[in-house]
């Protein structure tokens, strides 16, 4: 790995394990972007700030990554996921007495030196190529919605390759492109276009639906076929769009039984981000909550990027409600239940969170994430033998440190197949025919059977997990 | 430092000299274009962003009569290494020991290496 490597030495005062001890210090020495860790120690989850100020239509953003390997006192190597695949190496060395030298080793791949070159402004294209078959991925590789597709990327890339292991499609390789919309609706549709210019015949989105839905109005008419494959509140789309993913209605329809019956709790609070998900999501919650006995206590929405969270948990501690419904996503979901923990919250209600994957699971900590529920199709501690097979290819191909899989990133690899299959059944560069085919068509996959019943529905089992610190574990199933 | 890197990493540092690369990303554009999309800043701030982005080699200028139009270099790749390079010997810059203040550059020179 590593086309790219950079490498910087510095001599400090201080033996090295003085300088090891103040990685990831907060409020030390914030160096190296501000690394912000739990804890030094091997798969502990790292995210640091890349300093890149704040742009009329950019934004700042957070290399996502774990601790994979750590000598006390002598070296740190961090694996990074997002939005780069790569590896950064910190060593220690004693210099004399009384001075250490610090050395940062940086390792980044070609596609993450592009996206960095993009981001920086240098719109380069992909170019057209007529002996391969593109398929897109439209993904989230920085802003608050990072954490939720982090594992999305690797699960395209190993459908990709099992559907090129497979003979292609129609006789030619098949062929990933990778954009990303920055968790940003005008970044999406920009990032879209650039994916169609390079002869895409799909996109499979996993991104929000203020992101889908800003590119299904902008780009449908240019004839390709788009995929939501991650769960949303659906909505209308035109011809050759398909919304699949988790509903909330199904989720909360599955979950809202067992979820009040074992903790003895009716009366929710309903926090979520400002925008077109949480606005859905929650108005179904007003219907589906009281079918099972639930009645609304409160509720409060903030805008994307919200980081202080004290105002809403105060208003919950005075609403009375005794459970959460959280609607909020990525890194405001890891930071609202972090603040709810250290505030007590969590002794006085319980938490449902409708989009708490692995990777958000885990950046919210041990923990503070003991006790939180979640409901979705896919849960990596499925036990099933599908899942475990599948779990341990993908294991095999990223290692053991890739990112925990999700529902959402299992979504990607499920609609990645499918339209595979409904290539394969029509005819050269047809992605009209292949989203008609789409309409229809039902497959097992890691998760299940699914069943796809027109462009609105993907027939799954839901299962309710809770978590038990270190994962989801799945607790009833509907 | 090296002059260069420096001169780079101060020209893809500004947000609005990121913006301006974006929009020529898509073709060539005439100053007067560039103002025109640039709505945040005046006409002779845009002139000296074109300038500084000119002087550090990411863009090309090409005079025809009074018009003057900016273009891409196509050769960036150098550019971006320089920039993330800069950042990340920023941040070990960074580094503070609580006691004392550091003393100064390591014996070992900064590499900057591409490997196939």
């Amino acid at each position: 790995m590593g086309d790219v490597v950079l490498q910087h030495a510095r001599t400090f005062p201080g033996t090295p394990s003085d300088l090891f001890e103040l990685f990831g210090r907060e409020g030390g020495t914030g160096w190296l972007f501000s690394a912000e860790c739990d804890a030094v120690i091997p798969g502990a989850t790292v995210s640091m700030a890349f300093p890149l100020e704040e742009s009329p239509t950019g934004r700042e953003f957070r290399i996502l990554g774990r601790l994979t390997k750590i000598v006390p006192g002598r070296s740190i190597v961090i694996s990074h996921d997002q939005p780069w695949v790569g590896r950064t190496r910190i060593t220690f060395d004693r210099v004399d007495q009384s001075c250490t030298s610090v050395s940062v080793r940086v390792e980044l791949d070609d596609e993450g030196m592009a996206w960095l070159a993009r981001r920086l402004g240098f719109q380069g294209d992909a170019g057209f190529k007529d002996d391969v078959h593109r398929i897109g991925l439209l993904t989230s590789k920085t802003g608050p919605g990072a954490i939720f597709a982090v594992a999305c990327e690797y699960l395209a890339r190993m459908s990709v390759e099992e559907i090129n292991a497979d003979g292609g499609l129609h006789g030619r390789r098949v062929e990933l492109l990778v954009g990303d919309d920055g968790t940003d609706p005008r970044e999406g549709v920009i990032e879209g276009r650039r994916l169609i210019r390079a002869g895409c015949q799909v996109i499979i989105a996993s991104v929000t639906s203020a992101t889908f839905e800003a590119v299904q109005r902008t780009l449908a008419h240019h004839g390709v076929a788009l995929v939501h494959a991650v769960l949303n509140e659906g909505g209308k789309g035109g011809a050759n769009v398909l919304r699949w993913g988790e509903r909330p209605a199904s989720q909360l329809h599955a979950a809202a039984r067992p979820f009040m019956k074992d903790g003895g709790v009716r009366d929710w609070f309903l926090i979520g981000n400002d925008y077109s998900w949480s606005h859905g999501a929650h108005s179904v919650a007003r219907t589906v909550l009281p079918v099972y006995g639930g009645r609304i206590a409160g509720e409060q929405l903030v805008p994307h990027g919200t980081a202080d969270h004290s105002n809403v948990i105060e208003q919950i501690q005075h609403s009375g409600a005794d459970c959460i419904l959280s609607t909020l996503v990525g890194a405001d979901e890891v930071a609202f239940e972090r603040q709810a923990f250290s505030a007590g919250l969590r002794s006085q209600t319980r938490t449902l969170s409708l989009v708490l994957d692995e990777s958000t699971h885990e950046r919210i900590g041990t923990a503070a994430s003991r006790g939180l529920w979640a409901v979705s199709g896919y849960f990596e501690a499925l036990d099933t033998a599908g899942n475990h097979a599948f779990v341990a290819r993908y294991r095999g191909r990223f290692g053991m440190w890739a990112p925990p899989i999700s529902s959402f990133s299992e979504a990607v690899y499920e609609a990645m197949h499918l339209y595979a299959r409904a290539a394969r059944g029509g005819d050269i560069g047809d992605p009209a025919g292949a989203a008609r085919s789409m309409l229809h068509m039902s497959a097992d996959f890691p998760r299940g059977t699914v069943r796809t019943d027109g462009p609105q529905l993907i027939d799954q089992v839901m299962h309710l997990a809770e978590s038990t610190g270190t994962s989801l574990r799945v607790f009833a199933s509907h | 430092m090296h002059e260069e890197s420096s001169v780079i990493f101060e020209a893809l540092a500004d947000p609005t000299r990121r913006e301006i690369l974006r929009l020529l990303a898509h073709g060539e554009l005439a100053a007067t274009d560039v103002s025109n999309a640039v709505t945040w800043i005046g006409r002779t701030a845009v002139s000296s962003h074109l300038r500084i982005l000119r002087t550090a080699g990411l863009i090309d200028e090409r005079r025809d009569g009074k018009f003057r139009y900016y273009s891409i270099n196509p050769a960036p790749a150098a550019g971006v290494v320089e920039f993330l390079s800069a950042v990340y010997r920023s941040s070990l810059d960074d580094l503070r020991v609580p006691r004392d203040a550091d003393i100064g550059e390591a014996d070992t020179p900064d590499a900057v290496s591409e490997v196939s």
